[in-house]
This record gives C-alpha cells, sequence and structure tokens, in this order.
C-alpha cells in the first residue's frame, strides 16, 4: 500500500513537472501533438503506480523522452512554417460569404450541425450572417460576421467583409494570405519600400482585401 | 531557448544512460555465462572447486540483482534470483536439475540484455 501511495505521490511530482515543461501552449487547446503526448503521458504514469513490480523509471523515462521531444518539435515548428504545418495541419475555411464549403466539411469530416452546434455557442444562429468560418488547427471554430451583421459600438463600419490576414509570420512571406486577400507580392513589396522594410524585419503583418495593412515589427535580440 | 536546451540535455542523458546499461548488460551476461560454463564443468567431476565458483555466480548474480531492480521489471529478475538461491543446494544434493537452473540463470540474464537493444522483434 505504502509503495503505490509513494509512486503515485513521485509520479505526480514528475507528470506536474513535465507538464510544466511543455509551457503554457498545453494549459489552453491542445494541437495534434500536444493532445497525443497528453494522453500518452496519463497511461505511462499509471503502469508503474499499478503494478509495484514495473521500476520507476520505466514510467519516468518514457514521461520525460515524450515531453522533451514535444518541446523541441514545438521549438522547431516556431522557426519553420513548413514543418508547423505538416505537425500541426493549417486552418481551413468551411463557410466563405455565409456559404458553406461542403467538399471541405466532408474532407474534415464535419457535419452540418457540428458547425452549426460551434456557430450556435458564439451566438450565431443564422450561416447566412457569417463572412468566415475557419475551422482551427485546434479543431475550434473562429467565425467572422459580415460587417453589416457585426455589433456596432460608435466606430465607423468597415468597408470591407474580408477579415484581415496573415501576410507575413515571423519574415516569412504567406503567398496563399495575399493571393486570397487579391493582393500581390509587387503590391507587398511597395509597402515594404514604403516602410523601409524587409519581410525579414517583420515579425507580423496584416493586411485586408481593400489593401489597409498594420506592421508589428520584430524586437531585437528575441 | 533555455527549455529546449534543458530537453536536449534531458533526452542526451537518457540516451547516454541507455547505452552504458546495455554495454554494461553485455558485459555481465559474458562475464556470467563464463562462470556458468566453469561451474558446469566443474560440477561433471565433482571437484571441490565448484562450490566456490557456485558461491562467486550467486554472489555476482545478487550484486547485479539490487542494480537491476532500478531498471528491469521484477519478473524478469525473480526467475533467475530463485534459480541462482537453489544451484548451491543442489549441487549439494548431487540433484541433475542444477544443470537445468544454470541454463535458467543464462536463459534470463540474455533475455534481460537482449530486451536492452533496441531492435524489432521482442524478447
Amino acid at each position: 500500500m505504502l509503495i503505490v501511495f509513494l509512486r503515485a505521490a513521485l509520479l505526480y511530482v514528475v507528470v506536474v513537472f513535465a507538464i510544466r515543461l511543455m509551457g503554457k501552449r498545453q494549459l489552453g487547446e491542445l494541437q495534434p501533438s500536444e493532445f497525443v503526448i497528453t494522453i500518452l503521458i496519463s497511461n505511462i504514469a499509471t503502469l508503474p503506480i499499478e503494478d509495484p513490480g514495473t521500476p520507476m523509471l520505466l514510467g519516468i523515462v518514457p514521461i520525460l523522452t515524450l515531453v522533451c521531444l514535444d518541446v523541441i518539435m514545438s521549438a522547431a515548428t516556431l522557426r519553420s512554417r513548413k514543418l508547423r504545418r505538416i505537425v500541426s495541419g493549417s486552418p481551413k475555411i468551411i463557410i466563405s460569404n455565409g456559404e458553406i464549403d461542403q467538399k471541405q466539411l466532408k474532407e474534415l469530416r464535419y457535419t452540418a450541425d457540428d458547425v452549426l452546434e460551434a456557430l450556435r455557442s458564439q451566438g450565431i444562429f443564422d450561416v447566412s450572417e457569417v463572412q468566415y468560418a475557419v475551422i482551427e488547427t485546434t479543431g475550434a471554430v473562429s467565425a467572422y460576421l459580415k460587417s453589416s451583421k457585426q455589433p456596432r459600438n460608435g466606430e465607423s463600419v468597415r468597408p470591407t467583409d474580408d477579415p484581415p490576414q496573415v501576410v507575413i509570420d515571423d519574415g516569412d512571406v504567406v503567398k496563399r494570405s495575399l493571393g486570397f486577400l487579391g493582393l500581390t507580392e509587387a503590391w507587398l513589396s511597395d509597402i515594404l519600400n514604403g516602410e523601409k522594410k524587409t519581410p525579414h524585419d517583420v515579425f507580423l503583418m496584416t493586411a485586408r482585401s481593400d489593401g489597409s495593412y498594420k506592421i508589428i515589427e520584430k524586437e531585437k535580440g528575441v | 531557448m533555455k527549455r529546449v536546451w534543458l530537453c536536449c540535455g534531458i533526452l542526451v542523458a537518457i540516451f547516454l544512460f541507455g547505452i552504458g546499461w546495455s554495454a554494461y548488460l553485455k558485459s555481465f551476461s559474458s562475464e556470467i555465462n563464463e562462470l556458468i560454463d566453469k561451474a558446469q564443468q566443474l560440477a561433471e567431476t565433482r571437484d571441490p572447486k565448484t562450490e566456490e565458483v557456485i558461491e562467486e555466480l550467486s554472489g555476482y548474480w545478487s550484486d547485479m540483482a539490487s542494480l537491476a531492480a532500478y531498471f528491469e521489471s521484477a519478473q524478469s529478475l525473480s526467475g533467475i534470483g530463485d534459480a541462482a538461491a537453489k544451484i548451491a543446494y543442489l549441487y549439494e544434493k548431487d540433484n541433475d536439475e542444477f544443470f537445468s537452473e544454470c541454463e535458467v540463470i543464462r536463459g534470463g540474464v540474455d533475455r534481460i540484455y537482449r530486451s536492452n537493444v533496441p531492435l524489432l522483434p521482442n524478447r
């Protein structure tokens, strides 16, 4: 009895340390790799607790290995957008200008009920009010209302229905977003020349289809 | 970034420790095999030195078992421990099972070593 108690207590400390090592990202919505790690950790941690014949190290070593690999993979995906897309996938647009993309839904194995339920949880009961709805890599659905349906708070109504898109992500130009907004690389390079910046100087740049944009510069030494 | 380096350090430490433990098991396995061969040869002629070798074999296993308990399952160690505890008595009683119990020790140690070598087939 005492051995099970002590093992459970020790593994509790190890799992808490492991989750802390994974960082704050783990505490929010789970990415696919983090979801797998969480399930594996919870399974592995029970083995030495349930069976006193199994050495503690056979529980601790795989937990630390999985968590360390996850942290290293997170660091690698931070540097490579391509790797990030492979590991975590990319957001998919399922509603565009009030119309559901049925082909995309089928590919994602989402039913219309799933989408409507996700929209209702955000207070949206009519699909035609949605300008864009996106399934994030975590599986959560984000919806952007048409400008005519957005709540007014005294500010002027935006001239465009399109939400801003990321066109530069940590120094990398996202060509897909430019194409989506109907903008060109020449437009981007004019903007950057005007701002006397290169893409590498930019941490985040978002733009709308009307050509309005916002630039956040990279902080030095980060 | 510190976190990434810490994780790299932990992984390297686990990897090196794993290699070290496998190498140690390999040398232990070959040494215990030599002792078993020696004990079996001496036992066939009822050589008086046999008891000395058996004692050495049991002591050698006993030291190893206390270390292996940190890394190997109790199930894989208990079979060898039981056999190691029996051989002195079986030899004393001139029982032929002495030889089979020696083989149990040999097989068990070999299985522990092979289970630590990263290969696709199971042990």
